[in-house]
């Protein structure tokens, strides 16, 4: 059997967890299952689940969260600012920089809505205006990215959606552009 | 900027001035901000956190709203005095500990404090008395806009961008103090933690994370950050706060129309007992200035004021307590001079 996480290696770990009455089983190669902050996984079946903070958090990653999430998160994938790779951050649950953001992005998406219910900032924005035109840029780099990835996909709800996003964004700007 | 200066700094949501300050203690805000061009703080050398601390000085010079505050650098603080910051709510427990780059910023009125290089670059907190998030908020967001300069880490999905994603987005925990003796004699509290939860609030003791509740006073707070606007988060913990004014206000309306002996004699002899006691703890003190504050705003017990009653919660915290001994004390010795504190303090309260 694969891990279940990394989709790479032999599954050694076999977690059955039973909350409520509710069964769910977690296969997981050696590696993810450490990563994955179950420490002491030599103890089984009395694994010390310390229930730290960093821990908590832990639990939000893969394999509990979101389907999309389930793509190999090697611990290559390294911040470009600072260096910081995905696995010490769902270690520490911190960042290293500011542009960890970035270079987590697709990754960190369904933990924050696991956090905040929400992936999308909708309070204050800074004053100067230089930094709005530019993200505004980017998102739509972005959008018509994931637009094409998704007509691949054939998953022509999630196209038809990100479709009016970027028709809501260049019609903001002159519209010139927006009529293609 | 010596340190007896800011221990002896005014601190404007003591004075009990707010809309509710009975109940409604105090209202506060806090923004995390970081600057773009930084690592976080956990991440960033010697070096880089002076320079932050240096950006943030000029700033302060140039801005008329914060040219006259106190900077203070907590290594220049002996661990009493930075505890005694904490009881006031000035800075949070983990930035009173040990590490290099640490300044706190207190304006001359004592509403405004800027925790700098603390889990986040810049931490900005307001506090006011009463339920006055709105006013605060105004105060925050104008604070906040005095650093924007300095080129915040903003990211148009994300937000104002935090070294811990459960602060990501607006940054901005907004929180009300709140002190319910009644709810929690009716043993309303597991029900009013929640229906807090279910809304997206979070209950705390009263030094916020891993706290304990001392004194029958909560914190009542946003969870999230991510997803609403600030002024929505606002209005949220807000309209919760006024239910449980309300709540709270007539648990004891019903306990004053049915007071029985029992009750009656309980808020007495906690006046009894702050008036003789010779040796008493934290807890047992803030349980009895709890009770002697309900017992007076229910016509009870002798009158006193929410200034008096602010005054006291902080007066017997350990901190404190040294500082009114004007030495190091251990926690048994602490305990006789608490009492002192109390008793000392009591005299100018007369039963009617």
């Amino acid at each position: 059997m694969m891990c279940e996480r990394c989709q790479e290696r032999e599954a050694e770990v076999h977690i059955k967890q039973i909350i409520n009455g509710e069964v769910k089983e977690y296969h997981l190669c050696r590696e993810c299952a450490e990563t994955m902050g179950l420490e002491g996984i030599d103890l089984f079946p009395h694994f010390n689940f310390d229930l730290s903070w960093e821990n908590l958090l832990g639990s939000l990653f893969e394999p509990f969260a979101a389907k999309e999430l389930r793509r190999p998160v090697r611990t290559e994938i390294k911040c470009q600012g600072c260096g910081l790779d995905y696995s010490t951050f769902q270690k520490t649950g911190k960042f290293g920089c500011p542009k960890c953001y970035e270079s987590f992005r697709d990754y960190i998406k369904p933990l924050l809505r696991k956090i905040h219910g929400a992936d999308r900032h909708r309070g204050s924005k800074p004053e100067l205006s230089y930094i709005e035109k530019d993200a505004t840029g980017d998102e739509l780099e972005q959008l018509k990215k994931e637009l094409k990835e998704a007509v691949e996909k054939e998953e022509y709800e999630r196209a038809a959606k990100i479709r009016d996003r970027i028709r809501e964004l260049t019609s903001k700007g002159d519209g010139s552009d927006g009529k293609a | 900027m010596a340190k007896r200066d800011l221990l002896a700094h005014p601190i404007e949501w003591v004075k009990g001035k707010g809309s509710n300050s009975n109940i409604a203690v105090s209202s506060r805000i806090r923004l995390a901000r970081n600057l773009s061009d930084f690592p976080f703080t956990h991440r960033c050398d010697h070096e880089k956190l002076y320079a932050i601390v240096d950006k943030v000085k000029q700033v302060i010079l140039d801005s008329d709203l914060l040219k006259d505050s106190d900077v203070v650098e907590m290594d220049a603080l002996d661990s009493l005095s930075r505890w005694v910051l904490v009881e006031k709510h000035l800075i949070s427990p983990p930035f009173a500990g040990d590490g290099p780059g640490r300044v706190v910023i207190v304006d001359s009125k004592g509403v405004i404090s800027i925790m700098v290089n603390e889990e986040d670059h810049l931490r900005i907190q307001v506090i006011l008395s009463g339920l006055e998030l709105n006013e605060v908020w105004r105060i925050a967001k104008k604070v906040e806009m005095t650093f924007e300069k300095l080129d915040y880490a903003f990211d148009s999905d994300f937000g104002y961008l935090t070294a811990c994603p459960t602060n990501v987005g607006t940054g901005m925990r907004a929180s009300v103090m709140v002190h319910i003796p009644a709810l929690e004699m009716s043993k309303q509290i597991a029900t009013l933690i929640n229906e807090c939860n279910r809304i997206g609030l979070t209950v705390r003791g009263t030094y916020g994370e891993g706290s304990d509740v001392l004194g029958s006073l909560y914190q009542i707070s946003n969870q999230i950050t991510l997803g609403l606007g600030e002024e929505e988060l606002i209005d949220k913990v807000a309209s919760a706060v006024r239910q449980i004014v309300t709540e709270e206000e007539r648990a004891r309306a019903v306990m004053k129309r049915k007071l029985d002996s029992s009750l009656d004699d309980r808020l007495w002899r906690a006046f009894g007992v702050m008036r003789y006691c010779r040796n008493i703890s934290t807890r047992e003190a803030l349980e009895l200035i709890s009770l002697i504050k309900m017992g007076s705003d229910m016509e009870i017990t002798p009158k006193l004021s929410v200034e008096d009653w602010n005054n006291l919660v902080l007066g017997v915290q350990p901190n404190h307590v040294q500082l009114y001994a004007g030495k190091e004390l251990t926690p048994d010795e602490r305990d006789v001079y608490r009492a002192a504190f109390l008793r000392e303090r009591l005299k100018c309260i007369e039963p009617k």
